[in-house]
């Protein structure tokens, strides 16, 4: 029996001590008929989320939608494992407040996650052919590995213009990329084609020797796909909308009563067109659609999302589902000080490059945030730091953190966050401000500094599993790129350095007896092929060698430091990755003339041509799906990660590094002919215009995390006015006095 | 100026608390971790690689080729396969498995194993069997609380939903034609070690409550089919199509309401146990168990080299490679 509205906004009221917990738009969202579908715009900390599940809570109760008819959708899988939880204790709220039908609510039948994680769900839930117990590569690492491994035609393209063409390259590059780099813009280039549903029919058909090309490496990626029963992230979602045109998808799609599913898709800004199409093909029964996401928050046009989904969404509705959406903005900011709200709207509402005559650049009828945070305060909350170095900008940083946290103006250093367009501790990035705040005992927190392949005991542990597969270095089959062979010898002479006077005998003796029953594995001349076993006759896999060597320290003490053990967690998982594509990690042997036996070159070459090169320039720490902010730190994040988070005080780190026009925009350009949906713009904007929008929501976000203090940090104010942004009267913020006067305080 | 004299009003933010709540099932989480909470928390928890996960490739086999025959009958195709589309049935998921990755040892004898198990199987109890079974990979799923106010989520699914199969099959208990039961495949035999079938049972209980909690009622019985136990020839030519001649073949568990509720405090408590473990300092979780762990669980595990509790550990450890 559904509940009567009244009743469910009375019990609302009851659990939030009498006052219903919803402003005008909100209530607006949550009362919604559903005769059309709901188009949701929630700028920055207007509670997006909390709507969100009221809203959905209202659908089960008030509108009587089963649980499990309904598919709730959002971006990361920590964003999912927070709907879910808060559909859980909203629901108890409920009950506590007396709404008995709330108990009957079984919130684990409503499909909940990443679209990635609920089209593999349904299809495996489904039983659908082609996807059964196919192996799924993880991430674009494991993608490359897997270009590499089933020798893609374009990794022997040494044709420079037309990497350059697609953007992998840059224009006044004069040398073709490397292997890896290969593998890496191909795997760009597949991803691009899947999630825009580009036939390369159509690639071919232009005659063109360039898309002929990609149609062609595209073709043999596609079959080496099918014939080792693997897919990517892309088709994973492209067979999810084959399994649906399917009858038994079309069965699945309608409800026994013909109703069809209510779907809820959080973060819509950020969907790419195969998406775009997946909901509209889940709605297209009920029509029962609702989109959230907020424009201006856009990050990821770099891995094929497209911003006109949401600003288009009512284009969209009316050409597949012959109707207009409602749309409902919310504006109440209840996150940050008035100063900071005021200065992200200034910034978004201002900013020349966010205006365009021919085509929306934002969501129609967008108006500026209203300020409704209960943090207040008689304090300039917009401050600056800009010096002439980053050197003198950091040491400011510092000072200001340690007078935060001395004085008790904050109670744990993870109430600030440093936040960046890279997080990577070079010179180039960050790494300036992160040393200093190090310098300063300062405990800091970046997961995504790239560093994780400079780690001492990282390296010890590469160095030693190397000096077991090959002690003589031995000559290889192929050669390979300087720097990894320049990085191998860092990881065996750490090794070497960490054994050296007699320290870590054991780990040492372990290495020499091992290396030792490589040379003298038994060998059968009458196998075509002869792996390394162990005693016992298993074979010996690298996964295997790290484990024994993970028994001994200091890799074993290492396992009980947070730090050190992400770092071995980030070694082993890229080896499973690479071990799942190579012969499941196995080693072939080769026996020389004088009967000694090694490692097989082939093999060898591929762990470190492959493997090694995959890792020897950057490697990031595995995250934690949990955790979004580490306890009793400064975290350090890339302004991407901070996406959902909101922090204290925000240190917005050097403003003169931002987005750029890159190989995102030429593709985009490049296969904009292919392209066919109905969200897609008249006129596509410059690469420049398009690359400048990117940095302007980039750090719309990040402005947009400050509850009670945003500071910007950095050198070269001249290079800034983009990402600072305009006055009223359309002059750039570009020098101290121009920041001045529009507010800021400069420290 | 200080940062004080210029944060004229400011207020010293409180620390926000965020409430996770986890998904719990019996076997990948609750029995891994009473059976060795150092091994479920470095590969469950901290997310560390296990080779040996994608290993288990018999059990797969036969429950893939079981679930086909189910899809199939259910699709309308009423004649169950005979014994060569059953070995053409276990060859394509064989095929899957190995693209899929897994490498199993002598798999043509695996093979031809799992085709003489499933063929028996269905020549013994299949003709009254799948005219019963109302749904297969049945998913359980329910928000639960600790005794200490915990949220969690308890998930689990069960190989096949049934009507009266023990009715249909007359076996030697008190049946009824509106029972529901849930039936879970093991394709080895039944455990001769005490511990795992207890194991087995306390799995059971927990989706029995799971399944009363969804539905309002206990099944009439869960029953554990060992299909391995079809393997014995001997058996076979004695039984004359009759399965009740495989006295281990089938293994009852009744809806014993105390000892469902007895498995649900005990994954409750678990649950709770697992939770607090989390909060400890990094270097205190997941210590080794100061209780006794069976040779099988740590020999698949591939911390056991410096495991305390593994009696092999030193000798494994200094061995070559």
């Amino acid at each position: 029996m559904p509940v009567h509205m009244n009743d469910y906004v009375d019990a609302l009221a009851r659990a939030h001590n009498g006052i219903v917990p919803l402003n005008e738009d909100q209530r607006k969202a949550v009362e919604h008929d559903y005769t059309r579908p709901l188009w949701i715009i929630a700028g920055p900390g207007t509670g997006k989320t909390h709507t969100l599940v009221w809203l959905l809570l209202k659908r089960i109760l008030v509108d009587d939608v089963p649980t499990h008819r309904i598919v709730l959708t959002t971006f990361t899988r920590k964003a999912a494992a927070e709907l879910e939880s808060r559909l859980i204790l909203n629901r108890q709220q409920l009950i506590d407040a007396g709404l008995r039908a709330a108990e009957a609510i079984d919130v684990t039948q409503i499909t909940v996650g990443t679209l990635h994680s609920i089209c593999s769900h349904i299809l495996q839930d489904q039983r659908y052919d082609p996807t059964l117990r196919i192996r799924l590569l993880e991430d674009e690492l494991t993608q490359e590995f897997f270009v590499r491994q089933s020798r893609n035609p374009l990794l022997k393209c040494d044709d420079l213009v037309f990497w350059q063409r697609f953007g992998i390259v840059r224009p006044d590059a004069t040398f073709s990329p490397t292997q890896a780099d290969r593998a890496t813009g191909a795997t760009k280039l597949f991803n691009r084609l899947t999630e825009n549903s580009i036939l390369a029919a159509d690639l071919r058909a232009t005659a063109d020797p360039d898309f002929v090309r990609l149609a062609d490496a595209y073709d043999a990626y596609v079959m080496a796909l099918h014939e080792t029963h693997r897919c990517d992230q892309a088709h994973l979602q492209a067979h999810f909308l084959n399994f649906l045109a399917t009858p038994a998808g079309q069965r699945w799609l309608g409800s026994k009563d013909g109703s069809g599913l209510t779907v809820l898709v959080d973060e819509y800004q950020d969907t790419n067109p195969i998406q775009e199409q997946i909901y509209f093909h889940l709605a297209a029964h009920s029509g029962d659609l609702t989109v959230v996401g907020d424009d201006d928050q856009s990050l990821y046009r770099f891995r094929g999302a497209t911003v006109e989904a949401l600003i288009d969404f009512d284009m969209a509705c009316q050409h597949y589902l012959t109707q207009k959406p409602v749309q409902v903005n919310l504006r109440e900011n209840r996150r940050s000080h008035p100063d900071i709200v005021a200065w992200v709207n200034r910034f978004i509402d201002n900013h020349p490059k966010m205006k365009d005559r021919q085509i929306r650049v934002r969501a129609p009828g967008k108006r500026p945030l209203l300020s409704a945070s209960d943090v207040s305060g008689d304090y300039p909350a917009v401050m600056a730091i800009a010096e002439t170095t980053n050197p003198k900008a950091a040491a400011k940083v510092v000072k200001v953190i340690q007078e935060l946290r001395t004085h008790g103006m904050i109670r744990d250093y993870s109430q600030i966050a440093l936040l960046s367009f890279s997080t990577r501790e070079t010179s180039h990035a960050i790494g300036t401000f992160t040393n200093a705040l190090r310098a300063a005992n300062i405990p800091l927190y970046n997961p995504r500094s790239g560093v994780a392949h400079k780690d001492q005991l990282f390296r010890a542990l590469l160095g030693a599993l190397i000096e077991i597969l090959d002690p003589d270095e031995l000559p290889l089959p192929a050669k390979l790129p300087g720097s990894v062979e320049k990085y191998l010898q860092e990881v065996r002479d750490t090794y070497h350095d960490l054994v050296a006077a007699g320290a870590y005998a054991d780990v040492k003796r372990y290495v020499d007896v091992s290396a030792r029953a490589v040379r003298r594995a038994p060998y059968d001349p009458t196998k075509a092929y002869n792996y390394l076993v162990r005693s016992g006759g298993r074979r010996v896999t690298v996964s295997g060698l790290f484990y024994k060597l993970l028994a001994y320290d200091p890799f074993a003490s290492g396992l009980n430091d947070a730090a050190a053990n992400a770092r071995l967690k980030a070694l082993n998982l890229i080896l499973a990755e690479y071990e799942s594509l190579y012969d499941e990690g196995e080693l072939r042997l080769e026996r020389g003339a004088d009967g000694v036996c090694a490692i097989h070159p082939w093999s060898r070459y591929n762990v470190y041509a492959v493997f090694v090169e995959g890792i020897h320039d950057k490697l990031n720490d595995p995250e934690d799906d949990d955790i979004s902010i580490q306890p009793g730190m400064v975290n350090v994040m890339t302004i991407h990660q901070s996406k959902g988070l909101e922090f204290e005080v925000v240190f917005v780190l050097r403003p003169d590094k931002q987005p750029w026009p890159g190989d995102t925009h030429s593709m985009e350009d490049e296969f904009d002919r292919f392209v066919r949906r109905p969200t897609k713009p008249p006129y596509r904007r410059t690469r420049e215009l398009r690359a400048a929008e990117d940095a302007i929501r980039l750090f719309f976000v990040a402005y947009s995390r400050a509850k009670r203090l945003l500071i910007i940090s950095g050198n070269k104010i001249d290079e800034w006015s983009d990402v600072v942004g305009y006055d009223k009267h359309g002059s750039a913020l570009d020098s101290r006095v121009a920041l001045t006067r529009a507010g800021v305080h400069l420290l | 100026m200080s940062m004080t004299s210029l944060l004229t009003g400011w207020s010293v933010p409180s620390m926000t608390v965020n409430r996770h709540i986890r998904t719990y099932s019996t076997t990948a989480d609750i029995l891994s971790y009473k059976r060795c909470r150092r091994q479920y928390g470095f590969f469950k928890v901290r997310g560390f690689c296990s080779a040996t996960a994608t290993q288990r490739y018999f059990g797969t086999l036969v429950h893939d080729v079981l679930d086909r025959i189910h899809r199939d009958y259910r699709s309308g195709s009423t004649a169950l396969p005979d014994m060569a589309a059953v070995e053409k049935l276990v060859a394509d998921a064989h095929e899957r498995l190995i693209r899929s990755g897994v490498r199993p040892y002598n798999s043509k004898q695996q093979q031809k194993t799992a085709s003489k198990l499933i063929w028996r199987f269905l020549h013994l109890l299949g003709r009254q069997f799948f005219p019963h079974v109302q749904q297969t990979e049945y998913r359980l799923e329910r928000t639960l609380k600790t005794m200490t106010g915990r949220d969690y989520v308890l998930n689990g699914v069960v190989d096949v939903l049934s009507g009266a199969v023990s009715h249909a099959l007359a076996l030697p208990y008190k049946t009824t034609v509106q029972d529901v039961e849930i039936w879970d495949y093991k394709s080895g035999d039944m455990p001769v070690s005490k511990s795992m079938l207890r194991d087995y049972e306390y799995q059971m209980r927990v989706y029995a409550e799971l399944y009363r909690q969804q539905t309002g009622m206990y099944p009439a019985r869960s029953v554990l089919v060992f299909i391995g136990e079809l393997g014995n020839d001997h058996t076979w030519d004695m039984a004359g199509g009759n399965a009740l001649v495989y006295k281990n073949l089938i293994y009852v568990i009744h809806p014993h309401a105390t000892r469902i509720a007895a498995a649900v405090t005990d994954f409750h408590n678990t649950v709770d146990a697992i939770e607090t473990e989390r909060e400890q300092p990094f270097h205190c979780q997941w210590l080794p168990p100061t209780h006794p762990v069976d040779r099988e669980t740590c020999e698949a595990c591939e911390i056991r080299y410096s495991c305390p509790r593994f009696t092999d550990a030193s000798r494994q450890r200094t061995e070559p490679l």
